[in-house]
């Protein structure tokens, strides 16, 4: 599989304008879901909001396949969602080769739709139970006119079976399959339009091993004969780490960290990362356990925590500039291609090797002191 | 060895069906857990490993259930009254479910969940009586200054919730899920039992929280030596937690190990293709992994003799015959007719059994049956 | 490489389907084949009225107030009323009036109900408060009253029963619709039809509203036997159809004064009236079993 040129992140250049190869661009993008719709907290203003996505800045070049990470909570769904505009955004821009997408009707996304395509989460819900599969499969193809229309059982037919799916499962209704054909299911309605960009949300998390294993062959193989540029929603890192040129890690709505899967793997710098990193169950013998777990403190999506949303449960703490100011996703002095979003940055490597991070109650003083 | 705590030998379930076709979850299976040891039980969907779990505590008495051998601490399982497993569960044995939320009753506060368990098997000396329960449960709650709440508290405590004192008069939707899996490992615990079954403790919750109960598990196990039998479908976690491991596969036992024995030799093909099919740290993206191809079998259509064998590369005759046992080394067993040949197999080489080492050639086929389902899925 | 199979498109397959479901959950349930049974035989009886009918239901010329007598050359099986009209012939042709009329009356009530509720569930906003207001005030409105407004403006006939019954039902429709609709909506394959790009129209008839029929059937069959009994109500009262239209309710009113000479005048059609209306309930409930059945299929 090719891989694109990593010499340089386009994420340096100014935000405005767009090289050729970057294929999808999302800035500053924001969404927040209304906790409460009654009239008068509508009328005072005074609403509780999710902010599941605040201010993610991501960009996608044709033909690689990112990934993005996070736990319950870090917002990568909502991203994913988004992007794919089954969302509107509450702010923020999505530019999709070169055209701003964000505020477009849903008639205006239409062709849209036939470039864009998304693969949802739970194989199930995502098919209509009244419908076989064949029809949910045919569907996209009858909505974007494509082919002569005695013709498309017959292209139907053939994507099922290069993914391993019979004919006969054509009249079958979604609960009479099993989970892994389930998500082939899926698979082939969003591919049989042919669309440039796939967005996988958790493709594989609700399959057992052995057949996680052969959903992202299969994905790989589409990658590469299709040419898709894919975006990974996953929590689980094994699955990134196999199929991703590139990572994003997610945290309470926020990024805090991206570059290539290995180097991301190899030598995480955000402690999130870190944290997740060590924090799989694994089967190696070497995986270093002496890792101290985080505290479960997960932050509250209404009211985050100020500055650095990771601060309270950081292991790796510096002082009341992690509560006060929000560190920036930037590129490192070493490296051009990894984006951090930590204060680690700017100090040198040394010194965080011979950091110890203050205790709770020393934690509680220094933000005590910033109150006042 | 000393003797097992939780002894089975060929533990039979099957559910009668309205269409004629009874389900046969379980199928001959042996199942031993020692005193204090932390026991995998190891399967994907359908191996009928929630099912072996579930009927350990006589909670599937719907289905039919047969065993040469079926006793906890010397006791015969199959023989108790329903009021006498009524007093095992909770006291000697705990059990975890998977999904705290939905097993936790929600419009009870956690401390008073707990506090119930301890007055029914913890010896607390507070009478159980519908009526005090109902004034409990209804009126006045568990009167904090009894030693049942206290003990709750005590629980909790243990368990790492911060804040015990106070957490234990909320609700379980106020809590993490984190903190309601520790309510739920709390209330197993209440009884002072000597065994705990944790069904798929950790599969609802992110990973940094998992790993933090699962190092609570061991912790608790290894203090209070209470042995644990592990139902879940990932490796990684039998690998940091389980002294030993059971692999379950469409109702039978595959192989049984102690945990380093089976990732460093495993013997069965269907533990090796398992656990190669686990994306390895080195592995470059792009290539394919390593799968089984083809699915589970239904379990109204099992094949006859080893229920793994439509899919195993190495199947051959002798396959068809019910499942041999053989004993590789010290309580290391595993089912399968390829020891009982000469012949190494594709999969016999041990060299690739951990991830972190080259995949070896293939070593020479024997004349074994290839069964080729979905070929254009699979690639060696 | 394609091959020769290809799935059967179409209704009549899928008709074909169903009914076979339904007769699956029917068989061997006792309730269910009364049901049926009842159905079937109220149906005949109101589609070949004109066939089996022993005599003109309008026509006098018999005995008045005959009792019944089954066999003998001026047999009337259930003996005749004050005018000597034959009265199994009055109910067999009166069983299409109110087959008619309920049928018609729940038909209209559905329409507009279901496609009211269809489109305020699935706008949502300031769309679905405006059309459940609507459906508000048709729910508050007394229906007897429309019935009586009807017949004071346009005079007896069979058209204002059927109005002024639908009127009755449409907030029924409306609001399971509705709450069907709000459900489904959130459903991930909507979802996932937005993302092909099919339209809200598609999407509305083609995706939620097949998922929202099945309680909706269930509903239809309840209320054509309450429509039966609301029908028989105003007839009764006066306020429906013509005096000489033998439909049940007609019937049962004309008999009120007479029971003590001439019982069978009144109680014969109250009673069929109890027998269809049970059986039609029994019916709906085989219906809804017959989905569940589809539904509650699992792997």
């Amino acid at each position: 599989m090719s891989r694109p040129d990593n010499s340089q992140s386009t994420d340096a250049r100014p935000a405005s304008e767009p090289t050729p190869a970057e294929f999808v661009s999302v800035a500053n993008l924001t969404k927040y879901f209304s906790v409460d719709s009654g009239l008068l907290s509508r009328a005072l203003g005074s609403q509780e909001r999710v902010k599941a996505v605040d201010g993610v800045d991501l960009t996608i070049r044709r033909g690689e396949t990112v990934g993005i990470i996070g736990e319950s909570g870090s917002g990568k769904s909502t991203l994913a969602r988004t992007i794919a505009r089954l969302q509107e955004p509450t702010d923020g821009s999505i530019r999709f080769d070169g055209e701003h997408i964000e505020t477009r009707s849903e008639s205006a996304l239409k062709p849209l739709r036939r470039r864009i395509q998304y693969v949802f989460q739970d194989p199930l819900s995502a098919l209509n139970p009244r419908k076989t599969v064949g029809e949910s499969v045919r569907k996209p193809l009858d909505v974007h006119d494509i082919g002569d229309p005695g013709e498309r059982w017959d292209r139907v037919v053939s994507l099922f079976e290069e993914v391993g799916l019979s004919s006969s499962d054509l009249d079958s209704y979604p609960h009479e399959l099993s989970g892994g054909q389930q998500q082939r299911v899926g698979i082939c309605r969003a591919l049989i339009i042919e669309p440039e960009l796939v967005i996988f949300d958790e493709p594989v998390s609700a399959l057992d091993v052995t057949l996680q294993a052969q959903i992202l062959n299969l994905i790989n193989r589409f990658q590469r004969e299709l040419e898709l540029t894919c975006l990974i929603i996953s929590h689980d890192l094994d699955v990134v780490r196999h199929v991703c040129d590139r990572l994003v890690v997610m945290y309470a709505g926020e990024i805090v960290e991206k570059g290539p899967t290995r180097d991301l793997f190899a030598d995480p710098r955000h402690p999130y990362t870190r944290a997740l990193v060590h924090a799989i169950p694994s089967i190696e013998e070497d995986s270093a356990r002496d890792y101290e777990p985080l505290s479960e403190e997960t932050p509250s999506a209404i009211d985050p925590p100020s500055g650095c949303r990771f601060h309270p449960r950081c292991p790796e703490f510096i002082d009341g500039n992690c509560i006060n100011s929000k560190p920036s996703l930037k590129t490192t002095q070493d490296d051009n291609d990894r984006m951090v979003a930590c204060h680690w940055r700017e100090r040198s490597q040394e010194r965080r090797k011979n950091h110890t991070p203050p205790s709770e109650s020393e934690r509680a003083v220094i933000k005590h002191e910033l109150d006042t | 060895m000393s003797t097992p705590l939780l002894d089975i030998q060929n533990l039979q379930v099957t559910f009668p069906s309205a269409s004629g076709e009874d389900v046969r979850a379980v199928d001959g299976v042996d199942l031993r857990v020692y005193p204090g040891e932390i026991h995998g039980l190891v399967g994907e969907s359908g191996s009928g490993k929630s099912v072996t779990a579930k009927s350990i505590m006589r909670l599937t008495d719907d289905a039919h259930t047969t065993a040469d051998r079926f006793e906890y601490d010397g006791r015969d399982l199959l023989a108790q009254s329903e009021a006498a497993m009524r007093s095992i569960r909770g006291d000697e044995v705990g059990i975890v479910f998977q999904d705290a939320l939905s097993a936790l009753n929600p419009v009870i506060s956690v401390g008073e969940q707990i506090a119930e368990v301890v007055r029914y098997h913890g010896g607390a000396a507070e009478s159980t009586s519908l009526v005090s329960e109902l004034r409990r449960k209804y009126l006045t709650g568990t009167d904090t200054e009894s030693t049942s709440w206290r003990r709750a508290v005590e629980l909790l405590e243990m368990v790492g919730i911060p804040d015990a004192a106070q957490c234990a008069h909320n609700y379980p939707h106020q809590l993490s899920g984190g903190q309601r899996q520790r309510v739920m490992i709390a209330q197993a615990l209440a009884g002072d039992p000597s065994l705990i079954i944790a069904d798929e403790p950790t599969t609802a919750l992110d990973v940094t929280v998992e790993s933090n109960i699962l190092q609570e598990l061991k912790r608790l196990a290894t203090e209070f030596d209470i042995a644990v039998l592990l139902i879940t479908h990932d490796l990684g976690v039998v690998a940091e937690t389980c002294d030993s491991v059971t692999v379950m596969y469409s109702g039978s036992v595959m192989e049984r190990a102690p945990t380093t024995a089976l990732f460093d030799t495993p013997e069965h093909p269907y533990t090796r293709g398992l656990i190669r099919s686990i994306p390895k740290y080195d592995s470059s993206p792009g290539e394919d992994l390593s799968t089984i191809p083809g699915s589970a079998p239904d379990p109204t259509r099992r094949p006859t003799g080893c229920p793994f064998r439509d899919r195993c590369e190495d199947a051959f005759d002798a396959c068809t015959d019910p499942l041999p046992t053989h004993h590789v080394g010290e309580d290391h067993v595993s089912h399968c007719h390829l020891h009982n040949t000469e012949t190494p197999g594709t999969t016999a080489s041990a060299d690739q059994s951990r991830p972190n080492e080259h995949a070896p050639s293939p070593a020479a086929t024997p004349a074994a049956e290839h069964t080729d389902t979905e070929a254009n899925l699979e690639q060696q | 490489m394609a091959t020769d199979h290809r799935p059967q498109d179409g209704w009549l397959h899928t008709s074909i389907g169903r009914l076979a479901q339904l007769k699956q959950a029917v068989s061997g349930d006792p309730k269910a084949i009364f049901g049926l049974g009842v159905v079937t035989v109220f149906l005949l009886a109101a589609i070949l009225a004109p066939e089996l009918a022993p005599h003109d239901p309008m026509a006098q010329e018999f005995g008045i107030m005959d009792p019944p007598r089954i066999v003998g050359i001026d047999a009337h099986p259930l003996g005749t009323d004050s005018y000597g009209r034959d009265l199994l012939s009055r109910i067999m042709f009166g069983a299409r009036i109110s087959l008619g009329v309920s049928l018609g009356a729940v038909s209209l009530g559905a329409l507009v109900g279901v496609s009211l509720g269809l489109l305020a569930g699935y706008s949502g906003g300031w769309i679905d408060d405006l059309l459940m207001r609507f459906v508000d005030v048709t729910w508050a409105f007394p229906w007897l009253l429309v019935a009586i407004m009807l017949v004071a403006i346009f005079g007896q006939s069979v058209w204002n029963v059927v109005f002024a019954i639908a009127f009755a039902y449409i907030d029924d429709f409306a609001r399971i619709t509705r709450s069907e609709v709000l459900s489904i909506r959130e459903e991930e394959y909507i979802a996932a039809a937005k993302n092909i790009g099919v339209s809200d129209r598609d999407i509305m008839l083609n995706e939620v509203l097949p998922n929202a029929v099945a309680p909706l059937i269930v509903q239809f069959t309840v209320l054509v036997a309450r429509a039966m009994l609301a029908e028989s109500t105003l007839s009764f009262l006066g306020v429906g159809v013509k005096p000489t239209t033998p439909t049940w309710g007609a019937l049962l009113g004309q008999g009120r004064g007479l029971i003590e000479q001439a019982w069978w005048i009144s109680i014969i059609p109250g009673i069929l009236i109890v027998i269809t209306v049970l059986g039609i309930n029994l019916f709906g409930d085989s219906l809804r079993d017959a989905f569940d059945v589809q539904q509650g299929e699992s792997v």
